[in-house]
C-alpha cells in the first residue's frame, strides 16, 4: 500500500477527486440545500462555492510550487514537529474515517429504503466495506486503473438519465431569481460545503503523480466534473419540484426520477439505473477514503497492511452503525465539517508558512 | 525432492567416458535400457571383422536411413578408419559423442546409436522421425474469412508455420527443457526490439521453475506459470492459429510453444486481447467493431442476466414496469419453486447439455443439443418446473457465453454467472453491483507477467491504444504506432 512504486498520470488523478468526491451528496443535497434557504437560488450557492474552492485548488497549487511535499501527511510532520504533526495526522485520519463511515451509512439507509427492506443493516455494511477493502489493498495504481472507467460510466448514465429527466422542468419553478437578495444564497452556503468534500485528496497526490506539471489542471477538473453535477441535480430537481416540495423529500434526486415514465422500451423507470450508479459512486468515494487513512495509519502505527485494515474496518463499521438515526448522522456531519475547514482551509496555510521559513533557514 | 535433483546433478556432472572397447561400453549403456521390448540391438560384424552395434527404439526413427548407413558400412570391405567413415557419413547427418549418458539420453530421443569397435568415442544418427498428423484446420477457433490452417502436434512445424508468416531477421527463438526430470521442450518466441525485456525475462524465470513432468499439453504449463491460480480468468492466451500468434509477437508479446501440444501460449494476455478474434481484422473495421461490442455485451449478458431476473422477481418487483411484471408474474403462476432454484434448474440443464454435446461423438452431439433445447425446454415450462421466461433468459445467456472467443475465457464467465445469481439471490439488485464491483476491482488488481490484465481506463481513452473495445481502421492504428515510437 505505501510501499507501491506504481505512479499514476494527471488524468487518472482528476478522476480519483471526482469520483472521492461524487458521494452521498448527489442524493440529498437538494434537499439540505431547500432546508437552509426557502429561495430557489441554491445553484447560485453551488456556484459561489465552486469558485471559492477553485480559488482554494489555486491558492494550494501556488503554495505546493513553493514548497513541494509528497504527501500532507509528511508535510504536517515537517511543519508542526514529531508530536503536533501526529496529532494532526491523527486528525486526518479521523476526519477520513468520519467520511468514510457516513459514506457507509448513507449507502445503508438507501439500501434499506430503495432495495432491501428486511436484510439486517450490518450485512450491508459489513459486505460493503469488505468489498472497498478489496480495492484498497490493491494500491494506488488499481485505484487509478479503474477509478477513470467507473467515473465515465457514471457520466454516460448520469448524462442519459438527466437528459430523459428534462422533461419535467419547469422553469418557473427556479423563479424568481435572488427574489430575497442575497442573505439566502449565503446561509445555504454552509449546507453545500459538505458535498464537495474529497478535493482534499489533491493534498496527498504528488507522491504517486508522474509529473508535477498539471496540478492545477487536474485538480480544476476533478473538482469540477462533480460540481457540475451537483449544479445539474439541484436545478434538475427544484425545476421539478419546487423548493418547498424538495425540502419534504427524503431522497429528492431519486423521487425526480420516479416521477416520469418512459414509454416503449423495456424499462419504464431509470431510477433503478441511478441508484446503481450511486451505489458504485458511493464505493469509490469509500475506497477513496479508506486508501488514503490507511496509508496515513501506516505511516502513524507502522502496522502491517493487514491490521491496519483490520482496524480501519472496525472503526468504521462501529461509527457507521452508532447514530440512532439519519438527524444523529446530520449533527456528525457539521463536526466532520468543521474539521475539514481547519485541516485542509486553514492548516495548508500555516503549514506553508512555516516550511517555507524552515527550509529557507536550513538551506542558508 | 530437493534430494532428489541434487543426486541428479552429481549424475550429470560425473559422465562416464566411452572406452575403446565395445563390450565395455555395452556393460555401462544396456543396464540403463532393462526392460525395454520395443528397443532394437543388433551387432553386425562388417567384411573386415569389425564389430558394429547398433541401437534404436522401434518406430521413433526413420528406417530408411538407418538401412542407408547400414549399406555404407556394408559395401565397404577394407579396414574401417575414423576419417574415412566420417567422409562416407558426411551425407547423413551425425554427431560424435563421447560419453555414455549422451547415448542413452539419444536413444530415448529416437536417435540411432551406433558404437564401433575400436572407437573411443560413438556416432548417433538423427534419424528420430516422430509421428505426426499432417496440417488441418483449426478446429477450436473458426473464422469464416482468414487463414485457416492450425497448429499441430509437433513442436518443429509449429515453429515453422510462424516463421514462415514472420520472415523478420529479429525473429528469435529459444528452445528449454522444462520440469524437474527435463522431459519436455519448450520453445519460446518473440520478436527482438519489439518484446518486453521484463516480460522476457519473467517468462524463463517462471519456466525454469517448473518441477512438474506430467505436462501433455499446453494447458497444464498454463496453470504452472500463470500470476494467481485463484483468479477464475485465464491469465494466459493460448491458440490454435499461426497467424494469431504472428500477430502477437509482432505486437511484443511472447509465445510459448509446447512440443506435443497444438495449443500455443501467448503472454502477457488481458481481457481485451482475449476477447480479440483474429478475423476482427479481416472484416471491415466498422462491422468487426460492431460485433466486438456485441462480444463484451455478451459478456455483460452471461453475467447478470439471470441475476437480475432473480433480483427483480424475488427482490423489487417495483422496479419493473407494471404490464412487465404482470406478464412476468402470470407466467410464474404455476411454478412452486423461488427464482433461484428455477434459475439453477435451467443452468444445470444447460451446462449437461454442452457437456453431454462435447463429449459425444460429432453427429450425435447435434441430436443432443435439439433434444435438450426443443424438448426439454418445451416440457419443462409444460410441467410447470420453469417459467418459459426463464426458458429464454437461459437460452439467451448459454448462445452469449459461447461468443468468448476463447473457450477457457466463456467458461470463467459461465462458473461466474452462478456466483452473480447466488449474490442476486440473497442481496437483490445491491449483491448484483457488488458483485460486480469485486469483479471490476479483481480484474484490475490481476496481473499477467507484470502487466495489467484489465485497464478499464484505455476503454474509452481517446487514442484507444489496445483497440479494447473499437477495432479502428488499420491506417490509424499505423499512424498511433508511428507516433508512439517517437
Amino acid at each position: 500500500m505505501v510501499n507501491h512504486k506504481e505512479s499514476i498520470s494527471s488524468y487518472q488523478a482528476s478522476a480519483i477527486i471526482a469520483n472521492t468526491t461524487l458521494g452521498a451528496s448527489m442524493m440529498i443535497l437538494p434537499r439540505a440545500m431547500a432546508q437552509a434557504a426557502a429561495t430557489p437560488d441554491g445553484w447560485i450557492a453551488l456556484l459561489l462555492m465552486s469558485v471559492i474552492y477553485i480559488v482554494f485548488i489555486f491558492a494550494n497549487v501556488l503554495m505546493m510550487k513553493k514548497v513541494p511535499f509528497s504527501s500532507y501527511y509528511d508535510y504536517t510532520n515537517e511543519g508542526l514537529g514529531k508530536w503536533i504533526g501526529a496529532l494532526v495526522n491523527l486528525l486526518i485520519i479521523i476526519y477520513f474515517l468520519g467520511v468514510a463511515s457516513y459514506e457507509v451509512r448513507a449507502m445503508s439507509e438507501m439500501v434499506k429504503f430503495f432495495l432491501l427492506q428486511n436484510t439486517p443493516v450490518a450485512m450491508t455494511m459489513i459486505s460493503f466495506i469488505l468489498v472497498g477493502f478489496y480495492l484498497v489493498i490493491g494500491g494506488i495504481g488499481d485505484l487509478a486503473r479503474l477509478f477513470p472507467f467507473i467515473l465515465i460510466v457514471t457520466l454516460i448514465i448520469l448524462f442519459v438519465a438527466y437528459g430523459l429527466s428534462v422533461q419535467e422542468f419547469k422553469l418557473d419553478n427556479l423563479r424568481p431569481v435572488l427574489g430575497e437578495g442575497f442573505s439566502p444564497v449565503f446561509k445555504s452556503l454552509n449546507a453545500s460545503a459538505i458535498s464537495f468534500v474529497g478535493i482534499e485528496m489533491m493534498l496527498f497526490m504528488p507522491a504517486y503523480l508522474n509529473t508535477q506539471k498539471h496540478t492545477f489542471a487536474y485538480g480544476t477538473v476533478g473538482f469540477l466534473i462533480p460540481a457540475i453535477i451537483y449544479i445539474f441535480t439541484y436545478i434538475l430537481v427544484v425545476g421539478a419540484f419546487t423548493v418547498k416540495e424538495t425540502a419534504t423529500l427524503t431522497w429528492p434526486t431519486i423521487a425526480l426520477f420516479q416521477s416520469f415514465d418512459i414509454q416503449g422500451i423495456f424499462i419504464e423507470r431509470i431510477d433503478s439505473f441511478l441508484l446503481i450508479v450511486w451505489l458504485i459512486q458511493l464505493y469509490t468515494s469509500f475506497v477513496g477514503y479508506t486508501f488514503f487513512a490507511a496509508i496515513g495509519v501506516s505511516k502513524l502505527t507502522k502496522f502491517p497492511k493487514k491490521v491496519v485494515l483490520v482496524l480501519m474496518g472496525i472503526v468504521i463499521y462501529f461509527a457507521a452503525i452508532f447514530p440512532k438515526d439519519v438527524d444523529t448522522v446530520r449533527n456528525y456531519l457539521t463536526y466532520v465539517n468543521n474539521l475539514f475547514f481547519l485541516l485542509f482551509g486553514i492548516l495548508p496555510f500555516l503549514l506553508f508558512i512555516i516550511v517555507f521559513f524552515k527550509r529557507r533557514r536550513n538551506t542558508t | 525432492m530437493l534430494r532428489k535433483s541434487y543426486l541428479r546433478r552429481v549424475i550429470i556432472l560425473n559422465q562416464t567416458p566411452l572406452k575403446e572397447h565395445l563390450y565395455d561400453n555395452l556393460s555401462v549403456i544396456l543396464p540403463q535400457l532393462k526392460e525395454m521390448d520395443d528397443l532394437v540391438h543388433e551387432k553386425k560384424t562388417l567384411p573386415h571383422g569389425q564389430v558394429v552395434y547398433y541401437l534404436y527404439i522401434k518406430e521413433m526413427n526413420e528406417k530408411m536411413e538407418i538401412q542407408t548407413f547400414l549399406k555404407l558400412l556394408l559395401q565397404d570391405h577394407t579396414s574401417l578408419t575414423k576419417e574415412k567413415l566420417e567422409s562416407n557419413l558426411s551425407m547423413m547427418t551425425t554427431r560424435s559423442v563421447k560419453t555414455s549418458e549422451e547415448l542413452v539420453d539419444a536413444i530415448f530421443e529416437g536417435h540411432c546409436v551406433v558404437l564401433i569397435n575400436g572407437f573411443q568415442h560413438a556416432y548417433i544418427l538423427e534419424t528420430h522421425g516422430t509421428k505426426k498428423r499432417s496440417l488441418g484446420d483449426s478446429t477450436s477457433e473458426t473464422v469464416v474469412r482468414g487463414p485457416k490452417v492450425g497448429f499441430i502436434e509437433d513442436l518443429n512445424t509449429n515453429l515453422a508455420l510462424v516463421r514462415q508468416r514472420l520472415k523478420n531477421p529479429d525473429l528469435k527463438t529459444g528452445n528449454m527443457k522444462i520440469g524437474e526430470k527435463k522431459y519436455t521442450q519448450v520453445t519460446i518466441m518473440y520478436i527482438d526490439g519489439i518484446v518486453e525485456t521484463s516480460v522476457l525475462k519473467e517468462v524463463k524465470k517462471r519456466l525454469k521453475q517448473v518441477t512438474i513432468d506430467d505436462i501433455q499439453d499446453s494447458g497444464v504449463l498454463e496453470e504452472l506459470i500463470e500470476d494467481n491460480v485463484y483468479s477464475p480468468f485465464p491469465q494466459i492466451q493460448n491458440t490454435e492459429r499461426p497467424d494469431k500468434v504472428a500477430s502477437a509477437l509482432n505486437n511484443g508479446r511472447v509465445a510459448i510453444f509446447v512440443d506435443h501440444s497444438p495449443f500455443v501460449l501467448i503472454v502477457p494476455a488481458s481481457l481485451a486481447t482475449i476477447m480479440q478474434s483474429p478475423d476482427d481484422y479481416y472484416e471491415r473495421w466498422i462491422a468487426a467493431s460492431l460485433i466486438r461490442m456485441l462480444r463484451f455485451t455478451s459478456i455483460f449478458l452471461t453475467l447478470f442476466l439471470s441475476a437480475i431476473y432473480i433480483a427483480l422477481v424475488s427482490f423489487h418487483q417495483g422496479l419493473l414496469p407494471t404490464t412487465l411484471a404482470i406478464s412476468i408474474s402470470s407466467t410464474r403462476e404455476n411454478v412452486p419453486f423461488p427464482p433461484i432454484v428455477e434459475a439453477l434448474i435451467m443452468e444445470m440443464t444447460i451446462e449437461l447439455l454442452r457437456e453431454a454435446g462435447l463429449r459425444l461423438p460429432n453427429p450425435l452431439g447435434q441430436t443432443i443439443g435439439l433434444v435438450g433445447g426443443v424438448v426439454i425446454g418445451q416440457a419443462a415450462v409444460q410441467a410447470h418446473i420453469v417459467s418459459s421466461i426463464m426458458v429464454i433468459i437461459v437460452s439467451v445467456m448459454a448462445l452469449a457465453s459461447f461468443t468468448v472467443p476463447q473457450y477457457g475465457m466463456g467458461m470463467s464467465f459461465r462458473v461466474l454467472r452462478f456466483v452473480s445469481m447466488f449474490a442476486a439471490a440473497t442481496f437483490g439488485l445491491y449483491g448484483i453491483v457488488l458483485f460486480m464491483l469485486v469483479l471490476l476491482t479483481h480484474l484490475t488488481r490481476q496481473k499477467s507477467f507484470g502487466t495489467p490484465y484489465f485497464s478499464p481506463d484505455f476503454v474509452f481513452s481517446y487514442k484507444n491504444e489496445d483497440n479494447s473495445i473499437i477495432r479502428l481502421p488499420l491506417k490509424n492504428q499505423q499512424k498511433g504506432e508511428r507516433d508512439g515510437q517517437s
